[in-house]
């Protein structure tokens, strides 16, 4: 058996030396600036105009299905909403440098990572309608997709469950020998929880090929990060862990894509985690429950309007001549009608019939859940009008 | 056409909110998303925008009110086909009223007979009477019956319990051979003798008023359920036969006279009836086969060295025959007590399931009201059982020849005579008679 | 056929599982190198390399989460929980995430390949922290399955069975037989039913029910009971979740008494889900009231342990007043 020696390089001193908080630095990543213009210095990934416009494009949907959805549920068309407003970059630019093969594991703002996947807007309004089309069979709240064909894993509530997840994943990726990665998205208020501790220890010591992705919006529902930590943000605790870390300016798109790219290689060649802290701000409230003009000022929501990341996009599209502001502005009319249509569509489709609610606890239906459908069936043929949504359609 | 738009639940479990401003008013023309209203909730203040285009046909809150969720907003008057956007399956409408209540009225079961009725015994059951009317009890069905089990629910086997009631010996009405309340109630009021059936219900039952009907029908419940079960099951399996004979009283009435104050001193009512028990549990020690049980497919007989004697009493809800136990050690002051004891019990209804139980042969004293003979119904499973006339004085020839007047009771004999043949009964008679008409002859066999 | 103790056989069974298919892995604390700190997973490094037999750092929520995320990409993963009473920290992951993989994602991905394994249960003088059963949490979990096995026999084919079950499987050792039940166990591959109650004895005037090492106190009260002339069904449940309530109806009807033993608290615990089913569904065979021998309603206690315990005197007690009611 080897003699170890846990005190590794660690240097003595003879004084009382106290370290303090911010000893490193860690700067952010910024190649554009806010008004889409090239940093001199910058040293921009390589990207062809195909994929910048897909990426601006699909910002710029995202925004405008968040805006429909927001409306849908205040005329109570749907319970619930989250929008992404302002932070388009950070999912989109990010999933915008990963293989398709490569899993994605998200918290729940990332919407426009699985729309830069391919994911259809009629796919959006069924699961957010809950109908029998969702392919989460109608069991959860609006905007919890999962699509194991785009390789998005299904959505849930509780916060930083995915992070140690994420680390396992990885890891059967890497003993699967499949070149390919693991993202996972979190904002900074889940990183709080002690499954991102958690997760990220082991990803680190297990050697696992992740990308720890956080979006640091600044807030988590009302509370500000100062009352959220009191470390330097979320990229010192990477560093603490022993993983390589990136910060980045969440609102930079190239960056943002660098950025990404970059972790990505270094993760499948060193087989181990990379965390990125994308700087950001939720320009929306945290979800259609929340007002945010109980806990912010209008002002400081302006200053981060400047630094939109569609007009960012745009901007440097424009600069370089890839941006045609009039097919632009027919593309946005067209996505503002399908995306009306497909919810007009959406809401009338039936939810699934109430045999479903017993599929899926396990592999196959066990006696206990057998009898409990049963009583139920007939519960509902006899108070059909208790229950007019699965009446007609129970046998 | 006009279409209301409700108020939705814009905040996870919102009840109402403030209007805090219309940005439209009546009649404006309005377009698709377009801000109709600010509301403010608990939460947040929201902007809701029209899901249609249209006219605004009616506001129906003011500025400042606090409007309700899940009630109507305001009305567009549109030429919009607007579903309200509703995920309802099409045939909602339809089935509704007519089937809501349809299971109710399939658990409506025709009435039953049920002896929820007051004739019971102790265990109050009145109160249950509205709840047993509507439903039934006895709906489910057991999986499976057992050989040897009985199917009981907890309450129902209390109640045997505390009767003393063996719960293999009751037939259950129930699915399966359950055993329901009403199985075991009445067991308890049961064991009543045959002959004395028709005359005592008659009294018995509130007959209600049915003046200037043509007819009338009433369920067969209660003690009256009991007793036919009974004497049905009596008369299907034991082929009875009748023996007569008259019995001269004179003697014993003299010796109860005299005996009588003696008794009374010691506040026991004496009647005729210790006599007859004890002469018969005299008589039963010379033939044991009066005293005897067959079982029920006939292949055993059982000889009793105990004479448990019953005799009908009428009760308080309806003819009993309660038994005294062990006769053949008792008195004639032992059993006059306890008979009195026992008909003070059966008239105030307090007689225990024990009394009821047990017997090995029983006595009708129907002559007590009247008649002269009878046919009395063998109470199942004892062997023998009879009934006594009225004692009348009748003119008869004396040894010399003259008529003198002689007190008679007439007795009939019923006996199973599977195992009884005339001859026994007879001879069986002749020494009971005996002891009767010379009382002093039982002092042979006082011990 | 060898003769294995409860220690073994589950060693045998990993190394049966991880053999034949080569995305099982174990993890957990101590379970690499050390072979875990009861020696159930010794040999397992050296066997299959430290890809897929390995330390995780001290976290259970993190060893859990990690589970889940590897089962989800499809691969096996055996996680070590190395102490019943530290399963609460994963007990977000399990009910919240692992329970519903399957249904909040309308059946498109699910982790029907993680298998926990935890020692559970008193009798070792571990006090608080080393003698819960916490079976009672989880059957609660619509989702998970929970498997509890009784002696080496048992324990080898239902861990090979819930290892490849399509389902999670928490999976519960008695570890105060770990090295004192022994038994013959057969040496080739072999699975045991799932969901799926096993009548230990034969018996027709009470059914004895109960887990893991529960059963070895039912057949001790049953010899007790014997000697007065009763005769005990014994079953034993062995999966808690879902659970077979069919077999104990059927012995019920036949029995009409029913008693059931575990060692976790009385309030809340598993016999009381068992009675309220069974009392359903044989009110009418009955003959007397549905006996529950568990523990104290306290946490578990050290110096108080023999008396905490429902051994076989206090079943033996509660036989005669179920016969006697």
């Amino acid at each position: 058996m080897e003699d170890r020696n846990h005190l590794g390089k660690i240097k003595t001193t003879n004084r009382v030396e106290v370290i303090g908080n911010g000893l490193i630095d860690i700067p952010m990543l910024q190649l554009l600036k806010p008004d889409g213009s090239e940093h001199e210095t910058a040293q921009l990934p390589e990207i062809d105009q195909t994929l910048a416009l897909k990426i601006h494009d699909t910002m710029e949907y995202i925004r405008i299905l968040d805006e429909r959805m927001v409306a849908a549920q205040r005329q109570g068309r749907i319970s619930f909403y989250l929008a992404s407003t302002g932070e388009e970059a950070a999912a989109v630019a990010s999933a915008a440098a990963l293989s398709p093969n490569d899993m994605i594991m998200s918290q729940y703002r990332e919407q426009g990572a699985l729309a830069f996947r391919g994911y259809t807007t009629d796919q959006f309004m069924n699961q957010m309608f809950s109908n029998k089309a969702d392919p989460n069979k109608g069991r959860q709240m609006p905007i919890h997709y999962g699509d194991k064909a785009l390789n998005f894993m299904t959505i849930s509530s509780p916060l930083g469950t995915q992070i140690p997840q994420a680390s396992g994943y990885a890891y059967g990726q890497k003993m699967a020998g499949n070149d390919a990665i693991t993202i996972c998205y979190f904002g900074e208020g889940a990183a709080s929880e002690g499954d991102f501790h958690a997760g990220v220890n082991m990803a680190a010591v297990l050697n696992c090929p992740v990308i720890f992705f956080c979006r640091n919006n600044g807030y988590a529902i009302s509370t500000p990060s100062e009352e959220q930590f009191a470390g330097d943000g979320i990229a010192s605790r990477g560093i603490g862990y022993g993983v390589k870390t990136i910060r980045v300016d969440g609102n930079d798109p190239l960056a943002v894509f660098a950025a990404t790219q970059e972790a990505r290689r270094i993760a499948l060649a060193e087989m181990c985690p990379v965390l990125i802290e994308a700087m950001t701000y939720r320009l929306a409230a945290h979800s259609t429950s929340d007002d945010p003009t109980g806990y912010r000022s209008r002002d400081e929501e302006d200053k981060w309007r400047a630094k939109d990341p569609i007009a960012r996009m745009a901007n440097w599209l424009t600069h370089k001549g890839w941006f045609d502001e009039k097919q632009n502005k027919a593309k946005v009319d067209k996505a503002r009608q399908d995306v009306l249509a497909a919810l007009k569509v959406s809401e009338t489709v039936p939810i699934c019939g109430i045999e479903e609610i017993v599929e899926d606890v396990y592999d196959s239906v066990p006696w206990h859940l057998q009898d409990q459908l049963t009583s139920l069936k007939a519960h509902i043929k006899q108070y059909p009008k208790k229950y007019p949504k699965t009446s007609g359609s129970v046998r | 056409m006009n279409i209301d738009f409700i108020l939705p639940d814009i905040g996870e479990g919102i009840v109402e909110c403030e209007i805090v401003k219309w940005n439209v008013k009546e009649g404006d023309v309005i377009a698709e998303d377009q801000s109709v209203v600010e509301v403010m909730t608990d939460k947040a203040v929201v902007e809701i925008p029209a899901k249609h285009s249209g006219t605004v046909h009616k506001l129906y809150y003011k500025q400042g009110d606090i409007a309700q969720v899940h009630s109507p907003l305001f009305a567009l008057h549109t030429d919009e086909s607007a579903s309200e956007g509703n995920q309802n399956s099409t045939d909602d409408t339809t089935t509704d009223a007519a089937t809501d209540q349809v299971s109710n009225a399939e658990r409506v079961n025709e009435t039953t007979s049920h002896s929820a009725s007051p004739v019971n015994d102790n265990t109050s059951e009145q109160g249950n009477l509205a709840i047993s009317d509507k439903w039934q009890d006895g709906d489910f069905e057991p999986p499976i019956a057992i050989p040897g089990k009985v199917l009981a629910s907890p309450a129902v086997r209390r109640i045997a319990r505390e009767h003393e009631i063996d719960l293999l010996a009751v037939a259950g009405s129930g699915k399966k051979g359950r055993i329901l309340k009403h199985d075991v109630s009445n067991v308890c009021a049961n064991t009543v003798s045959a002959s004395n059936v028709s005359t005592n219900n008659d009294e018995l039952s509130a007959t209600p008023n049915h003046a200037g009907e043509s007819s009338y029908t009433e369920k067969v419940r209660g003690i009256r359920a009991a007793m036919a079960k009974q004497m049905v099951a009596s008369v299907n399996t034991i082929p009875h036969f009748t023996v007569s004979d008259e019995i001269r009283m004179d003697k014993l009435i003299a010796l109860r006279q005299s005996l009588k104050p003696m008794f009374e001193a010691k506040d026991v009512k004496l009647s005729f009836m210790p006599f007859f028990v004890k002469a018969l549990s005299l008589a039963l020690k010379a033939f044991p086969i009066i005293n005897s049980q067959l079982n029920e497919d006939g292949t055993e007989l059982t000889y009793f060295n105990h004479h448990n004697i019953g005799f009908a009493v009428d009760a308080k809800i309806g003819l009993l025959v309660p038994n005294i136990k062990g006769v053949e050690n008792l008195s004639l002051f032992d059993i006059a007590q306890q008979m009195h004891t026992t008909i003070e019990q059966a008239r105030e209804g307090k007689l225990g399931g024990d009394a009821l139980k047990g017997g090995t042969i029983s006595i009708s004293n129907i002559g007590a009201i009247g008649g002269i003979t009878a046919t009395p119904v063998i109470n199942k499973p004892e062997t023998a059982i009879v009934a006594l006339g009225k004692t009348q004085k009748l003119p008869r020839f004396a040894a010399d020849g003259s008529v003198e007047a002689q007190n008679i009771m007439m007795v009939n004999w019923s006996g199973d005579h599977r195992i009884i043949d005339g001859a026994t009964m007879v001879r069986f008679n002749n020494l009971w008679s005996s002891y009767i008409e010379e009382p002093e002859t039982m002092l042979m066999h006082l011990k | 056929m060898a003769k294995m103790n409860l220690l073994q056989a589950i060693n045998n069974a990993l190394i049966t599982a991880m053999t034949a298919e080569e995305k099982v892995m174990v993890f957990g604390e101590d379970v690499g190198h050390f072979g875990g700190v009861f020696r159930a997973t010794s040999h397992l490094q050296e066997k299959f390399g430290k890809g897929r037999c390995f330390n995780t750092p001290l976290t259970e929520q993190g060893i859990i989460g990690f589970a889940n995320g590897l089962a989800s990409q499809g691969s096996f993963p055996v996680a070590e929980i190395q102490f019943g009473d530290y399963i609460f920290p994963a007990f977000d992951q399990i009910v919240n995430e692992t329970a519903k993989w399957r249904y909040r994602s309308g059946g498109q991905f699910d982790v029907g390949g993680l298998t926990i394994r935890t020692p559970y249960g008193g009798g070792i003088s571990g006090g608080h922290y080393h003698s819960q059963s916490p079976e009672a949490f989880f059957a609660h979990c619509a989702g998970l399955k929970v498997v509890i096995p009784r002696d080496p026999y048992q324990a080898k084919g239902l861990l090979l069975a819930s290892i490849r079950d399509k389902n999670p499987v928490l999976f519960l050792e008695p570890k105060r037989l770990y090295r004192a039940s022994i038994a013959d166990v057969p040496e080739e591959d072999y699975e045991l039913p799932l969901g799926k109650a096993d009548l230990v004895q034969e018996g027709s005037d009470i059914t004895l029910l109960g887990w893991g090492a529960q059963i070895e106190i039912l057949q001790k009260a049953a010899e007790m009971a014997l000697d007065d002339g009763v005769s005990c069904e014994i079953i034993d449940l062995r999966s808690i979740l879902p659970w077979d309530a069919e077999a104990v109806i059927n012995s019920v009807m036949k029995t009409g008494r029913l008693l059931i033993n575990h060692e976790a608290p009385l309030t809340g615990g598993f016999a009381s889900e068992i009675a309220a089913t069974i009392q359903e569904k044989c009110f009418l065979y009955l003959e007397a009231p549905i006996s529950r021998v568990c523990g104290l309603d306290t946490p578990y206690p050290l110096a108080h342990e023999t008396e905490y315990m429902p051994d076989e005197t206090k079943t033996y007690e509660a036989i005669k007043r179920s016969l006697h009611y």
